[in-house]
């Protein structure tokens, strides 16, 4: 029997606020001691009263419209209950009925992915299990979280990498979460289940069997510390279910957490609990009602997103679709880029702006940015911000290579000395004795010396064969330690050897 | 009686109560009693043109400035806990890892 996949994700987000959800203990608590950024509202103590974060209302509000998702005109918080130790209040301030943005879809290499709502809720405290205890920290308790639940329209595991992360770099391009999975900033889960091809459809944001079917059972997957986990985990999944059905045996119905270690998901103990949230609307927290032009100014605060960007420099600059992703990756990539495209243009005619961008251009940027400066930055280590290099600088060296100052090999020693110091091409080029060679009395003095010290070559040359020619180039570019302007050197031996 | 037993066990349950059956009966009596006490009080109230709410306030849309401010002290903070070790809260595990 053929299987279809399904997967539905659910993206917790932590957002970047300087202070807590419903108080205002600082959030900055990575790494700092046990329950220090804790107090009586974030400690569930009697009579505090919780106020919400004006800017992670923002935040997810922003994190909605860049989704395509619905703005309620009413929204509000509910308390969802259950008894876990990682809860000092026994419940959990959440969003059930009316979340802040309803709806919604990602593209993720050109299939369009669902989003069922995206929610904000508070982050639950840390435990740490030792020896049947459990320590807990509550300076986690109370970050501004968002849930993302995408609809069951993910169809394979490396889709559902794909999709973690568009929108790590959606939220990233937003600026309101550094959405890094190591630290669990982003949290992936994983809801998945295997049925067989023709016998379901999704209706009303769930799987539904058709007509004289039963569905098999899904399968929750935790525990997912990365995106290369995320694939493997539900790689692993896909597989374990296949083979299961396969052999005429059932799933069941469990939570799963992915062994890193091991590679492989095993069921996990669940938290005994009865699946009764019971849900009510937050008594301490008033209603959200959204003016219509308090919204539309949020809408207007939100930057060019990654689709859009592509799309732009696709149209703009004749740049190849695949190309346009990959310089789209990051914001700050991008925006270094563009800043050293426009840069560019304007070293020849001052003013250029977006729409006279010569295509060449941007591509001989692109090849700049995403070999030189991108490998040296991974060699390094080093992130965008930290970076010496400018985009004007990179402009710069390649003007010196059109204007025939420097050739195009030499201009990478440039650049690896601009990386390194953040010195100007021009400087570099005059205080190390860079300059190409144009000067074609000297270069006939190498070329006629390469000739003599080359019989052979030369000989071939005479008799037709092409990289004889080559060859004989490549020896005046090594006595000239690659400064010679290799067109003139062509050109001076066609001269020479008639 | 207006509740059923499953429904007192469901609910000792979610409070991770653990009842004997005689206190099972027990609470089921009262709880069914104080239900049914009320529900027939709240019968008497009109409410055909009155939207559900939970909030008595009248006010919408409140918020703080993102402003961080001093937490309380570590020590503060665990004054009442009843086991504690390294600034950590300790309960028992309910994962059994």
């Amino acid at each position: 029997m053929k299987y279809d996949v399904i997967i539905g994700l659910e993206v917790h987000v932590q957002l970047k606020t300087r202070s807590k959800m419903f108080c205002s203990c600082s959030a900055g608590f990575w790494n700092e001691p046990p329950n220090t950024h804790v107090c009586p509202v974030c400690l569930g103590l009697p009579g505090a009263l919780p106020v919400a974060n004006q800017e992670a209302v923002k935040s997810a509000l922003k994190v909605g419209f860049a989704l395509n998702g619905q703005t309620l005109r009413q929204s509000k918080f509910d308390r969802k209950h259950y008894f876990y130790p990682d809860l000092p209040k026994g419940y959990q301030i959440s969003q059930y009925d009316l979340p802040f943005s309803v709806g919604g879809w990602v593209e993720v290499d050109g299939a369009r992915i669902g989003i069922t709502r995206a929610h904000l809720e508070e982050d639950t405290g840390k435990l740490i299990h030792v020896n049947g205890q459990s320590l807990i920290d509550f300076n986690r308790g109370g970050i501004p979280l968002m849930e993302i639940v995408s609809q069951p329209d993910i169809r394979s595991p490396e889709e559902s990498r794909l999709y973690g992360q568009k929108i790590q770099q959606i939220v990233r391009y937003l600026g309101v979460s550094d959405a890094d999975m190591e630290k669990g900033s982003l949290r992936i889960d994983a809801n998945i289940s295997l049925q067989p091809q023709g016998k379901w459809k999704v209706k009303k944001d769930r799987v539904v069997a058709l007509k004289g079917y039963t569905l098999n059972p899904k399968v929750e997957v935790k525990n997912m510390n990365s995106f290369r986990s995320v694939e493997r985990a539900l790689t692993y999944e896909v597989e374990r279910q296949l083979q299961t059905l396969s052999a005429g045996g059932k799933i069941d119905q469990e939570t799963r957490g992915w062994l890193e270690n091991k590679g492989v998901t095993v069921k996990q103990r669940t938290k005994e609990l009865a699946p009764d949230y019971r849900y009510f609307p937050e008594p301490d927290l008033p209603p959200f009602v959204f003016d219509p032009k308090d919204l539309k100014k949020i809408r207007e605060e939100i930057p060019e997103l990654p689709d859009e960007k592509i799309n732009r420099f696709v149209r703009e600059y004749a740049l190849e679709a695949k190309k346009a992703q990959i310089i789209t990756s990051s914001k700050e990539l991008a925006d270094w880029y563009e800043e050293a495209v426009v840069a560019y243009a304007q070293t020849e005619k001052p003013g250029a702006d977006y729409e006279h961008i010569d295509s060449k251009k941007a591509e001989i940027v692109y090849n700049w940015v995403s070999g030189e400066l991108l490998r040296r930055l991974n060699e390094n280590q080093t992130s965008f911000s930290a970076s010496l290099i400018t985009p004007a600088q990179l402009a710069q060296l390649l003007y010196l290579i059109d204007k025939n100052e420097v050739s195009s090999s030499t201009a990478k020693e440039v650049f690896a000395e601009m990386f390194r110091t953040g010195q100007d091409p021009q400087k570099i080029v005059s205080e190390k004795g860079l300059k190409q060679v144009s000067d074609v009395e000297r270069l006939r003095e190498t070329v006629r010396e390469v000739i003599n010290l080359n019989p052979k070559p030369v000989a071939d040359v005479a008799s037709g064969k092409a990289e004889a020619k080559g060859f004989l180039i490549g020896q005046v570019m090594k006595l000239t330690q690659g400064r010679a302007n290799p067109g003139l050197v062509s050109k001076i031996l066609d001269e020479e050897l008639k | 009686m207006i509740l059923s037993k499953a429904e007192v066990e469901h609910v000792a349950k979610l409070a991770q109560l653990k009842l004997k059956d005689e206190e099972v009966e027990r609470y089921l009596k009262q709880l069914s009693e104080i239900i049914d006490y009320n529900m027939s009080l709240l019968g008497q109230v009109k409410t055909d043109d009155v939207d559900p709410t939970a909030q008595v306030t009248g006010l919408e849309t409140v918020v703080r400035e993102d402003e961080p401010r001093p937490s309380l002290s570590q020590e503060e903070v665990l004054k009442n806990a009843s086991q504690k070790e390294n600034g950590y809260f300790i309960t028992k595990a309910v994962l059994g890892e």
